[in-house]
């Protein structure tokens, strides 16, 4: 189980913004080549490897850098990368794991929490042998997981985003998703627990009492203008005045502000929701697939990508070796204040609730908008 | 006996296709519809349940009501249109013009409906073209909601559809004998009535043909809704693609068969006014003899 501890989030947030000492152990000039762990460098067998990789604002952008540079240096291997966002994509990764177990729809990727934990319950993952990954002695001890199934590449999280021009004073509570003065212009993605999850917290429930929740936003559904699929459609309604506020990840939110979007992402003053993003490989891959996976999963905790991750995605690097990049500093998202104050998830128990919220996701919220 | 066969033989290619692609499915479909489903896997054995879930649920009865909903208004929308559309076509007479507004009218099926959607949702939009007008003119002081609303997705399927309902409604006006019309006119009918009395009842055929194109299509509409809708115009189509996307294809299987059942109900339904129109077509063209 991957329950993050205020005391783990305590640990991560040093680490993380400790930049000198980070500074001081960052192997700056390690360039994160080479094959240390057997991989796809030293064999010339072909191997294709698909990567699952999130869609949408600039998170695409170090995985596909990392996949040209690391074709270049291991001809054999071909990477193939399938963009989608992992509430839709992680679904057909189930199905092709019941109908076809054995050609599984991606090798290996990039997992929000949640998925990663839905991947533990119907036996998605492969176990990563942490003692032959070289770079995984840097990762921040609360990003390594027990059952080894997956490895934390950096850290987001989940707060308000909303559009500058349309609301002013800035929002700076979860209750501001609930304000009449937001009445129909709420956003949200399709199947947003979080947003029901504070909903709940505020009405006397919590994450294993969501009742309150569901009957909260039941009643306040036409505060929800539309819900959104995909990253891009998200973007689209925010920035066109059709919704002025959503909750979402800190990350994809600032992406969308350095893109030029009139958007900004505020932690709420009772907490923001910590999301770590693992690397994963799949069940299912040849013994030759997964020692590239492995391989891939290695050098992308190396600090040159995984620095590259923590700058694109803007999300606390998960490797020691990393110092937070220096425009972060300013940023609320990772002051200590915001960090000190994340709100505990325990992922297990979303992803065992999953079937059960959805259901009532479609049938108190969206039924009613 | 021979022509017989040979007619079979000709029809054996569209029929192993149908017994393969819809009959097969359909088998399959049906099996998984009485499988137990349980966390994100179909179990073994037999059970009614996910029809019991289906139809005791009122959810599933919203969803429905608003698949009916939708199919309706687009057709008779689409019949609004369409007929005028028609007969100004039919009344062409300048070959080029007539191509120019067949180009025009047929120009939805030439683009993807990703496309088409996405150009309504520029147009529909709270900032959109349509709502920028109605602000320009001192309609509306606010946006006026038509994105992500049942509305939006009806205006969007009537454009799509619209050749649908055309096409037939134009093959039968071709084939009206003028000199029907003529005669109305020799016996002192006005050109409305000429309209109302000879000319509808021998086009209502292609008319309810259009229809029954219409409503069949408009129920099954998945891109549009889904696009168009925002989550907020929930029809069979886009529950069918959820549960589909949760693995839960025993339910997934039950509101497929939902959704054909509608289908084929409005058919029949269709086809029995289609029946009586023949008989009451039969008799207005007999009568003045």
């Amino acid at each position: 189980m991957d329950n993050i501890t205020r005391r783990k989030l305590l640990a991560l947030a040093g680490t993380a913004l400790g930049g000198a000492v980070l500074a001081s152990c960052g192997g700056g000039g390690s360039s994160g080549g080479g094959s240390q762990g057997g991989g796809g460098g030293q064999s010339n067998k072909k191997v294709k490897v698909t990567m699952f990789v999130f869609l949408g604002g600039d998170l695409g952008v170090m995985p596909k850098a990392f996949a040209k540079e690391y074709m270049a240096a291991h001809p054999n291997v071909t990477i193939e990368i399938y963009e989608n966002s992992n509430t839709v994509g992680y679904p057909k990764m189930l199905a092709a794991k019941q109908t076809t177990p054995d050609q599984p729809l991606v090798n290996m990727g990039f997992f929000n929490a949640q998925t990663t934990a839905q991947g533990d319950l119907d036996g998605m993952w492969n176990k990563l042998d942490y003692g032959a990954l070289s770079h995984a002695k840097d990762v921040l001890p609360v990003l390594k997981r027990k059952n080894q199934q997956g490895i934390g590449l950096g850290s987001d999280q989940v707060g308000i985003v909303y559009n500058t021009k349309a609301l002013t004073p800035a929002p700076t509570a979860w209750a501001d998703l609930w304000d009449d003065k937001v009445k129909g212009k709420v956003t949200y993605f399709d199947y947003y627990w979080q947003g029901v999850l504070m909903a709940a917290r505020a009405n006397g429930g919590s994450l294993t009492k969501m009742d309150p929740g569901w009957t909260f936003w039941k009643q306040h559904a036409k505060w929800i203008r539309t819900i959104v699929t995909s990253n891009p459609q998200y973007l689209d309604v925010l920035t066109n005045g059709t919704a002025s506020i959503t909750s979402y990840f800190n990350g994809t939110g600032l992406q969308w502000k350095r893109g030029g979007a009139p958007l900004d992402y505020v932690p709420p003053k009772e907490g923001a929701i910590s999301v770590p993003v693992y690397l994963t490989t799949v069940k299912g891959n040849t013994q030759d697939q997964e020692q590239v996976c492995h391989d891939i999963v290695n050098q992308m905790l190396s600090p040159k990508w995984c620095q590259q991750w923590a700058t694109t995605s803007i999300q606390v690097p998960g490797s020691s070796a990393v110092k937070l990049p220096q425009e972060f500093g300013s940023l609320p998202a990772f002051q200590k204040q915001t960090i000190d104050h994340f709100i505990p998830v325990d992922w297990v128990t979303v992803a065992k609730q999953t079937a059960d919220w959805k259901k009532r996701w479609d049938q108190d919220v969206k039924a009613n908008i | 006996m021979a022509v017989r066969l040979r007619g079979y033989g000709l029809l054996s290619p569209a029929l192993a296709v149908m017994a393969v692609f819809f009959l097969g499915a359909m088998v399959v479909l049906l099996v998984f519809s009485l499988q137990p489903f349980s966390g994100s896997q179909m179990l073994p054995g037999t059970t009614l349940d996910n029809y019991r879930h289906f139809l005791g649920d009122g959810y599933y009865r919203g969803v429905l009501a608003t698949t009916m909903k939708l199919g309706g208004l687009a057709t008779g929308l689409a019949l609004l249109i369409g007929y005028p559309t028609s007969y100004a076509l039919h009344k062409v007479r300048r070959p080029a013009w007539r191509s120019v507004c067949y180009f025009v009218l047929f120009s939805p099926l030439l683009t993807s409906v990703v496309v088409r959607s996405y150009g309504w949702s520029l147009l529909l939009g709270d900032h959109g073209l349509i709502n920028a007008t109605l602000r320009g003119l001192h309609l509306t002081s606010g946006p006026v909601h038509l994105l992500y609303e049942l509305s939006g997705v009806t205006v969007a399927l009537v454009h799509i559809l619209l050749p649908f309902m055309v096409f037939p409604i134009l093959g039968v006006l071709g084939q009206v004998d003028e000199s029907l019309r003529e005669a109305a006119a020799d016996l002192g009918a006005s050109r409305l009535q000429t309209f109302w009395r000879v000319t509808v009842p021998l086009t209502v055929q292609g008319a309810l043909v259009g229809c029954q194109l219409v409503f069949a299509l408009a129920i099954s509409a998945f891109a549009t809704p889904s696009l168009l809708g925002g989550g907020r115009v929930q029809v069979l189509a886009t529950l069918i693609y959820g549960d589909v996307g949760e693995l839960n294809w025993p339910l997934a299987a039950v509101e497929s068969y939902a959704l054909l059942v509608l289908a084929l109900l409005a058919i029949g339904l269709f086809n029995w006014l289609l029946g009586r129109t023949r008989t009451g077509a039969a008799a207005t063209v007999e009568a003045p003899a």
